[in-house]
């Protein structure tokens, strides 16, 4: 049982397969098949204490919330859609018996849109589709068809929107494809970049998001997983890397040198900015300072003319592939949080 | 480990269940009402379809072996009215039918709430007198109401036309008109709403819109779908699912008419009162009248109705001070089309609607039969009718019953042969008679209790005198049979 390794589920297809085992590359979990030939499972390159199983998104949600891994990476709006409401939070806290977001991955970004055929000149808001469900209901003595693969989700929305007039038809996939093919009228989809949507002659609504979702690491409630020393190790691993990578796609590298007219007002000027890791060395030889620090892609600029501005002339730009920052090894709280039943 | 909103039913409870079903069949076989009763489950669709996905969440949904989904039906209704065609029934003579079964809802919540309950009530389909038929529904409600214990009821009464018109008036659009608990803020909101509609209109975007809308419009309907259609066709816009473009173009033009004409505050104020009035049905038809002709919407027919009503149900006997007319009362309004009515009583402290109905015109027609038919009708919720008429019967985890009339006291060492010919001399006298395997003590058998002796006698304590005497197999037989009227339950009821 202390030996027992952790169980982590991922995409086995679909568009967050390939963006996931990416992002377990970079934070060193290389996947590799597992030695004996089993389609579902793989292992982790050089190292026995992970087995990752290769699930259906959809099916993540449940197979976590029913203790059958420790961990798991899916879309928010599945979770969502499993829990049939408001998304687990950060802090652990969800619905009673849902996975607990862990951390979210920056990737795999996408809407639950409610859309509607682009010939519906007449359909901007959320409101028009009522109009429409309510007279399409009237005139033809049945209602108008929501095609979806997000029942729960969907329907809290349009009840939310005061929309009555309609029906749910579940799809298992193509959905945005129904209204072409005269399965539904009206289409509630996932959606990255609305290509697919404008393809299949549908456009989304200036009111009809109904959410925003991305990966996310997910872990099992407590209750339902025990967790050995090794499972442990390997999910104190996972994290502290996963936020090292997402630390470092979120910041750059600055190395500047040169020398310093008034160090006092430089730093000040850097905590200003928000700028804080600084580590600054000053060769007493030639007096020249060297300074590391990070900032964000957006402030680089900013950061890089205000360096300039107090003699450190020469600078340079880096990305980082992981990025461990100060305290960001307090993680003993969190670990407790998913790991101990209450 | 109990499942909430679910009761076990012992005996003081099914004694209650018949008591109100005795009621409901004496009504329904008094107005010769013919027993239809559909399986208590149905295909869901049969409900979603007519109330909306709404009542998904109210449904206990699962699947046979064919992948149809089917649940345990949410209530009567429409399962009685698709049972009727399923008869064949076409709607050109009356139909008459009354039925009592469980109904189950998920989505019942807290203490006392029932998630499965019997349902019983009354349709009435078909041609016919429209007062005397809306009458008889009200009176068949108050007589198994009556039969079933309930004294002192109230009846409010309704009409959906009422607050239709209304609602014409004051241009709220037909898809935002729901049900009576969010009625009055819906029009609150539709208040402001008009007032920040007409703000709209005057900004720029809009106005290009509306000069779009307004050759559109010029053009015919005709005319305009043939310019759309081309215009989609250059852009490499198809048009897919069911609706067409003509239904897109006569909805964007038909936006132009649509305005909404300011009303004064006054009137406003005005709708609030009626919306608000519970009057008895006299001073309550005044108010209608009056506050019809300053809002500005047509009464006259619906307050006929009213009266005619009322008088009708006065030759059935009803008691008309117990009823009041309330014009904001609406039960679902995307089902009934006319007038809607409630009883409500005190239940364990608490008011409680314990039977409602009205007429619903249009549902025979939105069963997909290709019949169209009048109809009124009603359902009583059984297990509230029961509270009402007696809480005492839900004292619960009890497995009480009726006292028996004899108790045989055998311990384990008793002779079984002996015991089993005392206990059917008795059963075949017509006494309930049980067996105890210690003295229960006095006053348990409303009758006596007997104990075997080993050496073959029988003593017997009389439970209401307390005398003790011995008796034979022969005596017994003799003893005079307990009075009891045919259906054992009512007298089980009252207890020594």
């Amino acid at each position: 049982m202390t030996q027992n390794p952790l169980r982590l589920v991922i995409p086995s297809k679909g568009r967050l397969q390939q963006p996931v085992i990416d992002f377990l590359a970079a934070c060193g979990f290389v996947l590799e098949r597992a030695s004996s030939n089993r389609a579902y499972t793989m292992t982790v390159a050089g190292t026995d204490d992970v087995i990752v199983d290769l699930a259906a998104a959809s099916e993540v949600p449940g197979m976590l919330a029913e203790g059958r891994a420790h961990l798991g990476i899916t879309g928010i709006d599945l979770v969502n859609e499993m829990l049939g409401g408001p998304g687990p939070a950060l802090d652990g806290a969800s619905l009673p018996g849902g996975p607990m977001l862990v951390v979210k991955l920056g990737f795999g970004r996408a809407n639950l849109e409610v859309a509607v055929p682009r010939a519906w000149i007449d359909v901007e808001t959320m409101r028009d589709v009522c109009e429409v469900a309510h007279q399409h209901h009237v005139q033809n003595k049945s209602r108008i068809r929501v095609a979806t693969k997000y029942v729960r989700l969907t329907r809290k929305f349009l009840s939310e929107a005061q929309l009555t007039d309609y029906r749910i038809v579940e799809s298992a996939g193509a959905t945005e494809a129904a209204p072409a093919s005269g399965l539904a009228e009206i289409v509630v989809d996932i959606s990255s970049t609305g290509a697919t949507m404008a393809a299949n002659h549908l456009k989304t609504l200036s009111d009809g998001r109904i959410l925003s979702s991305e990966a996310a690491l997910f872990a099992a409630p407590p209750a339902t997983v025990t967790w050995s020393a090794k499972a442990m190790g390997a999910l104190e691993r996972l994290i502290r890397m996963a936020r090292a990578r997402l630390a470092a796609q979120r910041h750059k590298l600055v190395r500047a040198s040169g020398r310093v007219q008034d160090a006092n007002a430089l730093t000040r000027e850097l905590e200003t900015l928000g700028v804080t890791d600084v580590v600054q060395t000053v060769e007493t030889a030639t007096g020249t300072t060297r300074l590391d620090c990070t900032a964000s892609a957006r402030q680089v600029f900013k950061l890089v003319q205000t360096l300039q501005s107090y003699g450190l002339t020469r600078c340079a730009v880096e990305n980082a592939e992981l990025l461990f920052l100060p305290g960001d090894q307090d993680i003993g709280a969190a670990l407790t949080k998913l790991t101990s039943a209450h | 480990m109990s499942l909430s909103g679910f009761l076990d039913y012992n005996e003081p409870l099914i004694d209650a269940v018949h008591r109100v079903l005795r009621a409901v069949r004496g009504t329904l076989r008094n107005y010769d009402y013919a027993l239809l009763e559909p399986p208590v489950i149905d295909f869901a669709d049969a409900f979603i379809e007519r109330s909306g996905e709404a009542i998904r969440e109210r449904m206990y949904l699962f699947e046979d072996e064919a992948g149809q989904n089917l649940c345990l039906r949410p209530e009567m209704t429409i399962p009685v009215s698709r049972a009727l065609l399923r008869t064949g029934w076409r709607g050109e003579d009356a139909a008459r039918i009354g039925y009592s079964g469980p109904v189950f809802r998920r989505d019942v919540d807290g203490p006392g709430g029932f998630k499965q309950f019997l349902q019983a009530g009354a349709e009435c389909f078909g041609p016919g007198p429209r007062a005397y038929n809306e009458a008889e529904i009200v009176a068949m409600a108050i007589s198994m109401l009556q039969g079933s214990g309930i004294k002192a009821a109230r009846v409010r009464f309704g009409d959906v036309r009422l607050i239709s018109r209304l609602m014409d008036r004051i241009g709220l659009p037909s898809h935002a008109r729901r049900d009576a608990n969010w009625l009055s803020g819906q029009i609150a909101a539709w208040r402001n709403h008009a007032l920040t509609e007409r703000g709209i209109e005057q900004q720029a975007g809009a106005r290009a819109d509306l000069e779009f809308i307004r050759i559109l419009k010029d053009l015919g309907t005709e005319r305009a779908t043939a310019l759309i259609s081309r215009f989609l066709q250059i852009s490499g816009i198809s048009v897919v699912g069911a609706r067409p473009l003509e239904a897109i173009v006569e909805r964007l033009t038909a936006q132009l008419s649509a305005t909404i004409p300011p009303l004064p505050d006054a009137i406003w104020e005005e709708i609030s009162a009626l919306l608000a009035l519970k009057a008895p049905a006299k001073e309550a038809l005044g108010r209608i009248a009056q506050a019809g002709a300053s809002i500005g919407f047509e009464t006259a027919d619906i307050l006929h109705d009213f009266r005619h009503r009322f008088d009708v149900m006065g030759a059935a006997g009803l008691d008309l001070d117990t009823m009041t007319i309330e014009p904001g009362f609406l039960r679902a309004i995307e089902y009934y089309t006319g007038f809607v009515f409630e009883v409500a009583a005190e239940a364990d402290g608490q008011p409680a609607q314990l039977a409602g109905g009205g007429r619903y015109d249009a549902l025979m027609s939105q069963l997909g039969g290709g019949v169209s038919s009048p109809a009124v009708g009603f359902a009583l919720h059984t297990e509230r009718v029961m509270r009402a008429a007696d809480p005492s019967v839900f004292a619960k985890g009890s497995l009480a019953h009726g006292h028996p009339d004899v108790i045989v006291v055998a311990g384990p060492d008793a002779d079984s042969m002996q015991c089993m010919q005392a206990l059917q001399h008795l059963r075949q006298a017509g006494f309930r008679s049980s067996i105890a395997h210690r003295d229960p003590g006095p006053k348990q058998a409303a009758h006596a209790t007997l104990f075997l002796e080993n050496n073959g006698t029988i003593r017997q304590r009389d439970e209401r005198s307390g005398a003790v005497t011995s008796v034979t197999l022969d005596e017994l037989s003799r003893m005079a049979p307990p009075a009891r009227p045919s259906l054992g339950a009512e007298a089980r009821g009252q207890r020594p």
